[in-house]
């Protein structure tokens, strides 16, 4: 038994534990101090496998699932995520919850252990299991609110939607099955190259697999079901399901685009040409419409993982005038992770504020509540993708990958869209700067006072000072 | 013995019955019926594609797929149980409360 397998163990005895405590005595405080140990132990022996050993040995992999540094790294990043949404999800349960708080920790362990699953899978069948153990969780999650009728409507859309997305992944995955006799993706890299003669049937499959990647990623042919969940879901689940489920179906979709010679595969470059294009330009044109900052940052995720798709294209690709042939990977986990810490900071602020669906209810948010609204509109820039800001060093590093790349067909797009997109993360920082009559507020605690304050200085200092980051980032990946 | 081909086309098929019947349904438990049958379908070629090559990995898939299958039915009809004790009615079209 391998130590990486450590991280994956520690959650499952949490969850194991939590489900006994539930069952024997319901404490919300119980449950939120079991969890946070969970998470905390698997992040620690996480990071202690990255700290212990030289890089080149963390390599191990078996049938099922294989790790890398990479993926050490992604988990590193997911538990983090995890932990932070944790620290405020109690606050927040108290106060929105009547009852049944506890089964809420149970749901996130849940999916942060099918999401760490998903990042090393190196298989179909554990693929699959750890993608519907998160989906399935998920739906528990988004359905959770008893008092808010929305968020069961949330629930069976998302359900019956991720439920077609998977039918479709697994004709996919039949579909190669019966084409290569194989299921592990080690297998599929090995022999996709010498090409077999009816690889008509395997493009298909590998069509369906992608469809139902697009949809998990809120891409746009699949697109219409994320607003309508960011709004009727609870905001830690929409936060939840806006890293935690992108991050590790991401990843996927990169793992996949490493396998064999994919450039060679016209009909799914296109398809993923047009789609990533597609994402950029609608996603931030839906959102200039939106009244509600949930809905504005559903449609703002869709353009980020749209230009995120731009890097899979740099992959085994031949030009490359820095010589460096890990860039494009560098650049990935820069902005994956730039892109997922700015948003995260942007949900646990939303939470801190009582009334935060529609964009009105921000109105003079600078006089009454000065540090919220202006970490709030911190991160909106770091969205943006304003220097200074570490959305703007992610974009950077983007930017200057598919240039190396010579890949430059996308960037006119990119530019276009990132201009869209500043009319609307500006709109959101002009709201909160009008002034109404003062509204009474209540004192703000010293913790939320200090995660502000961290979330303030996570994205500038990073954005101004991104050296450290990106050295860390180089050393694992190269 | 039955041919391959034969299973195929027929998985094929009840994929495709499965699909339309998603998309025609109105019903909240027609709809997860429709999905049991792509389900079915997706599990037939699975089982015959591992009858093809010889190997047991697409009969291992089989087992997941139905347990996926139940899970997702446990929890889709716990959910629409939900939905019929507040709307008393189980049709999408006037599920519709969330639009933007």
């Amino acid at each position: 038994m391998s130590l990486h397998y450590l991280p994956a163990i520690t959650l499952n005895i949490a969850i194991l534990v939590l489900l006994l405590v539930i069952a024997l005595k319901r404490s919300h405080q119980l449950a939120f101090y079991i969890t946070g140990a969970g998470l905390f132990i698997a992040c620690f022996s996480q990071c202690s496998l990255l700290r212990a050993s030289h890089l080149s040995e963390l390599h191990f992999s078996d049938e099922l699932f294989s790790f890398s540094s990479m993926s050490v790294v992604l988990s590193v990043l997911l538990l983090g995520i995890l932990i932070f949404i944790w620290l405020q999800l109690h606050t927040w349960l108290e106060k929105h919850e009547a009852n049944h708080k506890e089964e809420f920790y149970l749901l996130l362990l849940l999916a942060g252990l099918g999401a760490l699953g998903m990042i090393v899978s190196e298989h179909f069948a554990s693929f699959f299991l750890s993608l519907e153990l998160m989906s399935l969780s998920f739906v528990g999650l988004i359905a959770y609110s008893q008092s808010q009728p929305n968020s069961q409507e949330a629930g069976i859309k998302y359900l019956i939607l991720s439920a077609v997305a998977s039918a479709f992944m697994l004709m996919g995955i039949a579909i190669i099955y019966l084409q290569t006799g194989s299921l592990s993706f080690q297998y599929l890299a090995e022999n996709l190259n010498n090409t077999t003669p009816s690889s008509m049937l395997f493009t298909i499959g590998l069509i369906f697999i992608l469809i139902g990647l697009l949809f998990k990623l809120s891409l746009v042919p699949c697109h219409l079901w994320v607003a309508d969940i960011f709004e009727g879901a609870p905001l830690p689940s929409t936060a939840l399901l806006s890293t935690v489920s992108k991050l590790a179906s991401f990843v996927v979709l990169w793992k996949l685009f490493h396998l064999g010679n994919w450039q060679e595969n016209q009909v799914v470059l296109t398809l993923i040409g047009m789609v990533a294009v597609a994402s950029m330009l609608i996603g931030n044109l839906l959102a200039l419409l939106q009244n509600s900052i949930l809905r504005i940052l559903a449609f703002s995720s869709i353009s980020h993982f749209g230009y995120l798709l731009i890097l899979l294209f740099l992959f085994n690709h031949n030009a490359d005038l820095l010589d460096n042939p890990t860039f494009p990977l560098e650049a990935l986990l820069f902005y994956l992770s730039a892109y997922l810490i700015t948003l995260t900071g942007a949900f646990s602020i939303l939470m801190k504020l009582e009334e935060e669906k529609s964009l009105e209810a921000l109105t003079g948010l600078f006089w009454s509540k000065p540090l919220h609204a202006a970490s709030l509109s911190i991160v909106m820039l770091s969205l943006a993708g304003i220097p200074l800001t570490l959305g703007f060093m992610g974009k950077f590093y983007l930017v200057t990958a598919s240039i190396s790349y010579q890949v430059i067909w996308p960037l006119p797009f990119l530019v276009i869209a990132s201009v869209i997109g500043l009319f609307f993360y500006l709109r959101v920082i002009m709201v909160m700067l009008s002034s109404t009559q003062t509204r009474h507020s209540s004192p703000s605690t010293a913790g939320e006072v200090a995660s502000l304050w961290f979330i303030i200085l996570l994205v500038m200092s990073l954005g101004t000072f991104p050296a450290l980051f990106a050295d860390t980032i180089k050393s694992v990946v190269g | 013995m039955i041919e391959t081909t034969w299973v195929i086309i027929l998985s094929f098929l009840l994929f495709a019955i499965g699909t339309f019947g998603l998309l025609s349904r109105r019903n909240l438990l027609f709809v997860l019926l429709s999905l049991e049958i792509m389900l079915n379908g997706i599990i037939l070629l699975f089982v015959a594609a591992s009858n093809l090559h010889g190997n047991n990995d697409g009969q291992i898939m089989y087992l997941l797929v139905l347990t996926l299958a139940a899970s997702e039915v446990a929890v889709g009809l716990a959910l629409v149980v939900q939905i019929y004790k507040q709307q008393q009615s189980l049709d999408v079209d006037t599920l519709t409360k969330l639009r933007g």
